[in-house]
């Protein structure tokens, strides 16, 4: 083969992996760090749905079998339980936020309505949107997000539409879900005040830049990656798909770009079983909750080449 | 007269038009018989050995083809890759004349002509009914649409047409524009014959203008054991010709809208239902937005048991399509899974456990069919703690997927010992 020929195949060679090398430096595995079975006095979780994480270390689990939360620190690259909360007011909690005050807001599965609770876990107010407009004035949350401003961003599934209030609680707008067949199962909002909503049964995600009225379709169909995304969680660099039925999470590009199925189904430690929520921290901590198990797992976000 | 003088370009000219006419005629005339048969064996010449052929040709219905004896129009009379000695594959033989039954992008397509099947239907020679067809009428169709025979001998009441023949409103084809290869949508096919605007046919519909809904909607269109065609349930404001319980007075200016919106519509009859379902801890999510209980329930009629929009295994994989794509793909199935029975193990609406399933533990679940004797050595039940995960009990989704899986009996894992050294570590080898 002549020298030239060698060079041009080189060259060739060299420009089709590019964008493999990019793709495989950006993408990212989820290593196993520790799993939360249970509080302090060892009785273990039943069924948790849901995991909100604060903005130190802190984060908080949906023992949605038991009624209650349950508060735990990132402590040494392990977990400690903290203080237990069971307040009448939740009967069934669902999902979990926390907003920058440490106020914990919690979804209750039963009564179809958003709680916020102070910092010590003392009811605090049913969240409402104050002055949200018809043609149905109160909503039906199927999820909720919460920006780092703290405005409070509830899927109102029974009105079709995202409802937005501020810290105080005061309705501020709304944006329609997208037309179209499916449902909607999660809503995230990222640093910017990027609104990504996931449509469970499509498999799509449509994103709403902050200030924006509309939904715009960022991924058409997920399902080829996903069995049935449930829930999602965003950073500055990649959407995390919680699959459900698929024991697993799909990592995508903030593009929409698929970049990966993480993890798979099972029973052991870094294994999943109908997972329903996920959430992530500053240090690149990411949660699941992993509900067939009875537990929550903590996942580190690393470089797949690592 | 004064002598024209032709000019010699022109003469030229004529000869070249003639030469290239002269050349298609001839090429034509290859086509036609690409095989340099003799004058006048074109057809006659298959006959000699196909001599039964001959009573092929008395039927009263031949393929043109066949009639003018171009038999290799069809067939290559030396050899071929296909069956027959066809000339194309059999599935594509016909389009190269019967290239437009199918228009392009149908609405809907017959599947025996799409799999270019269509010696199920024609006889590619000659037979004894109008197109070829292989039986006359309605029995053609009955010989895939069994289950529509079926049903149609038991129906008390036929729809005329049906009796009259599918073609009545059917294309045998295709359809370009209508689903179902209907001649044209409903209502207006329906219409055609039932006048909307008599006496009888408004009292019939309480004055509401039906005439440009879906009668479909209501009424079965091949027949049913109802007066009416109606489908076999019929939700009872319909049958008592209560439409007012649900709509707007038919003389408003909009007659079809509901009264309310969603399960609230819905309610007003059904509160227990309703309220049950919410006092539950988990609820079937379509029932709460605003479209609720209509996305699985017809509001008028249906076939259906619980009015259904369909029967349940297709209507929960509208949404849960990969539980049932998985499901069909396995080789062992849970029965109830494999009849399309979702309702076995799950509550449609509401309950107070993961997955809607009706009982709190799967123990109870399955108990209620299954028998745990046939377990009696292996330790099962709440207070056994599953070794792979001290927060669950061994259980019966430890070892067995609950719709099913391609491993025997259900399993996880395709042998039994695979299966049981995920917990009894020490014997893995």
């Amino acid at each position: 083969m002549n020298r030239s020929l060698l060079t041009s195949l080189m060259v060739l060679s060299a420009v089709l992996l590019l964008p493999v090398l990019q793709a495989g430096a950006d993408t990212v595995k989820l290593r196993p760090v520790v799993s939360a079975y249970g509080d302090m006095k060892g009785a273990g979780f039943s069924e948790p749905e849901g995991v909100g994480c604060g903005t130190g270390q802190q984060f908080i689990i949906a023992d949605t079998g038991h009624g209650r939360l349950q508060q735990f620190q990132i402590a040494d690259d392990g977990i400690k339980p903290g203080a237990e909360i069971k307040v009448p007011q939740i009967n069934y909690p669902q999902r979990v936020r926390l907003n920058s005050q440490g106020d914990i807001f919690v979804l209750d599965g039963k009564q179809h309505r958003i709680i916020r609770l102070n910092a010590a876990g003392q009811f605090k107010s049913i969240i409402a949107a104050k002055g949200i407009p018809g043609p149905v004035p109160s909503m039906m949350p199927r999820s909720f997000a919460i920006d780092k401003a703290d405005t409070i961003y509830v899927l109102d599934v029974l009105s079709s539409r995202v409802v937005i209030a501020g810290p105080d609680d005061v309705y501020r707008k709304q944006i329609a879900f997208p037309q179209g067949n499916g449902f909607f199962s999660d809503l995230a909002v990222d640093a910017s005040g990027t609104l990504f909503l996931l449509n469970s049964v499509t498999g799509s995600v449509y994103s709403a830049a902050a200030g924006s009225d509309v939904f715009t379709l960022l991924v058409k169909d997920l399902r080829s990656f996903s069995r049935f995304p449930t829930s999602l969680a965003v950073d500055q660099k990649r959407i995390y798909v919680v699959d459900q039925y698929g024991g697993g999470v799909a990592v995508l590009g903030r593009d929409g770009a698929f970049q990966g199925h993480k993890l798979k189904t099972g029973w052991k430690e870094g294994e999943l079983r109908y997972p329903s929520d996920i959430c992530l921290m500053e240090a690149g901590y990411v949660m699941i909750s992993d509900r067939g198990n009875n537990r929550v797992q903590v996942f580190m976000l690393e470089d797949e080449n690592k | 007269m004064k002598n024209a003088r032709v000019p010699v370009s022109s003469i030229l000219l004529l000869f070249l038009i003639a030469g290239i006419c002269s050349g298609a005629a001839v090429e034509a005339a290859n086509q036609q018989n690409k095989f340099r048969l003799k004058p006048g064996a074109q057809g006659k010449i298959c006959l000699t050995c196909h001599v039964t052929f001959q009573e092929k040709l008395r039927q009263p219905f031949v393929h043109s083809p066949v009639k003018n004896g171009e038999c290799s129009g069809c067939h290559n009379p030396h050899a071929s890759a296909h069956g027959k000695l066809l000339a194309a594959e059999s599935g594509r033989i016909c389009l190269t004349c019967h290239d437009d039954v199918v228009p392009k992008n149908a609405a809907s397509s017959h599947k025996v002509v799409l799999e270019g099947n269509c010696g199920k239907c024609h006889d590619p020679h000659s037979a004894a009914n109008r197109n070829n067809l292989l039986v006359a009428g309605n029995a053609l169709c009955y010989g895939c649409h069994k289950d529509m025979e079926d049903s149609l001998k038991k129906v008390k009441y036929k729809h005329g047409p049906v009796e009259k023949g599918c073609l009545s409103c059917h294309n045998p084809h295709a359809s370009a524009t209508f689903a179902s290869l209907l001649k044209e949508d409903v209502p207006s096919l329906c219409t055609k014959c039932h006048k909307a605007g008599t006496p009888t046919f408004q009292k019939q519909h309480m004055n509401y203008p039906v005439a440009k809904k879906r009668c479909t909607i209501c009424h079965s269109p091949h027949g049913s054991d109802r007066p009416g065609i109606l489908y076999a349930n019929v939700h009872r404001p319909v049958a008592n010709k209560m439409c007012g319980q649900c709509h707007e007075d038919p003389g408003s200016k909009d007659p079809f809208a509901t009264k309310r919106t969603g399960i609230e519509l819905c309610k007003g009859c059904h509160s227990n239902l309703v309220n049950d379902a919410y006092n539950k801890n988990r609820i079937h999510w379509p029932v709460t937005d605003k479209t609720g209980c209509i996305h699985c329930h017809e509001p008028h009629a249906s076939a259906e048991k619980a009015m259904l929009k369909a029967p349940m295994s297709a209507l929960c994989g509208e949404c849960h399509a990969d539980s049932v794509e998985r499901t069909q793909r396995a080789d062992s199935k849970h029965a109830p899974v494999k009849d399309g029975f979702c309702t076995a193990c799950h509550s449609a609406h509401a309950s107070n456990n993961m997955f809607l399933i009706e009982q709190a533990s799967t123990i109870e679940l399955c108990g209620t069919c299954h028998d745990y004797q046939k377990h009696q050595t292996h330790p099962i039940g709440l207070k056994y703690t599953d070794p792979r995960n001290k927060n669950l009990s061994i259980l019966c989704n430890s070892c067995h997927a609950a719709h099913g899986t391609e491993n025997k009996r259900m399993l996880y894992y395709q042998t039994v010992t695979d299966m049981c050294t995920q917990c009894h570590t020490q014997h893995k080898r």
